[in-house]
């Protein structure tokens, strides 16, 4: 990933981490420099996705203790980072399904309860253009909005994307297409308003 | 976006921003760093006070020889068979009774009610001359 808050790791430092995951004695040692190398570049990930700082904090802790407690499973056929990112998008989505389902009731589009965290989100200060911008990715779907994020903001090359998600580049490519003309439209909509 | 992958989609770009207006607090990273390795203690401290109850208790189920009851002991699996087997062949046994014993005690007693109520005075008469009962029934109806 070519992301701005990404520490870059090599592929030996790397290594020589995962080893040192699988044992005992070194494992918690291990982990903290884990936590340093990648919270950063997590939380801006999460953050995009459920937006507010306090549910992004959340989010980043229950995902690294996850990934603490699933620490044996993880064989290293995939990046650290890979394998890190999955956890919290699946983490990021169970918290948006949650709070979807509890907004539910009072809210008609689901897409909703992201417009109103952006409005109310203390932790912004943007200009209107950035304001709006997330509003048009708010009102994606979520894939869509993942692979836009990761595209436009991370610059992650597709086949990494495709890893990450699990998704062939055509689709991705596709998705990202789509994400873009509903983006555009949005925000052509929302001046002409 | 640098690459040209997405050339239309870049110009349509063009003009949107790259920063994304977003903050967080000083030192919020440091801050969380310290509360996730005490969450990930308290969690370590958890499994280790859940793994030793669980140990507790394997050791009093293995006292009480729990395990010898496993369905995946041999002697055990014999054990229920044989009991399946005895229990079809009581069932067997018992059934063929009922039905046999359903089938022919009604009949008798449904011929005692009849000679009873019809030839009340006819069988007097036959039980005293040992004639047979078909005969005094013919005679009766006469």
């Amino acid at each position: 990933m070519n992301n701005k808050h990404e520490r870059h790791i090599c592929k030996e430092e790397e290594r020589l981490l995962i080893q040192n995951l699988h044992m005992n004695e070194r494992r918690r040692e291990a982990f903290s420099r884990l936590i340093v190398l990648y919270q950063e570049q997590l939380y801006w990930q999460i953050r995009r996705m459920v937006i507010t700082h306090d549910d992004a904090a959340d989010v980043l802790q229950n995902t690294f203790l996850k990934a603490w407690q699933s620490i044996d499973s993880f064989r290293g056929d995939s990046k650290l980072s890979t394998w890190l990112y999955s956890i919290a998008r699946n983490e990021s989505l169970t918290l948006l399904a949650k709070r979807s389902a509890e907004m539910e009731q009072c809210m008609d589009d689901p897409t909703d309860y992201l417009k109103n965290q952006i409005e109310t989100d203390s932790w912004f200060d943007g200009d209107e253009a950035q304001k709006q911008l997330r509003l048009a990715i708010a009102s994606l779907p979520d894939k869509q909005r993942q692979v836009f994020n990761l595209r436009y903001y991370d610059e992650m090359p597709y086949d990494e994307m495709s890893e990450l998600l699990g998704t062939s580049v055509g689709a991705l490519k596709a998705s990202y297409h789509f994400a873009v003309e509903k983006i555009t439209r949005y925000l052509h909509n929302s001046e002409t308003m | 976006m640098k690459t040209t992958e997405n050339s239309i989609e870049d110009k349509k770009l063009n003009n949107l921003p790259k920063e994304e207006g977003m903050t967080i607090p000083k030192d919020f990273f440091v801050q969380f760093t310290s509360q996730l390795e005490a969450r990930i203690d308290q969690y370590e401290k958890e499994k280790t006070i859940t793994l030793g109850a669980n140990d507790e208790c394997m050791k009093r189920m293995n006292h009480i020889s729990f395990n010898k009851y496993r369905l995946g002991n041999w002697g055990t699996r014999f054990a229920v068979v044989a009991a399946v087997a005895c229990l079809l062949v009581v069932s067997i046994v018992w059934f063929n009774f009922f039905i046999t014993d359903s089938n022919s005690s009604p009949n008798v007693i449904a011929t005692m009610d009849n000679n009873e109520q019809t030839f009340t005075e006819e069988w007097m008469l036959a039980s005293v001359s040992d004639y047979d009962i078909m005969e005094v029934v013919y005679y009766g109806t006469e």
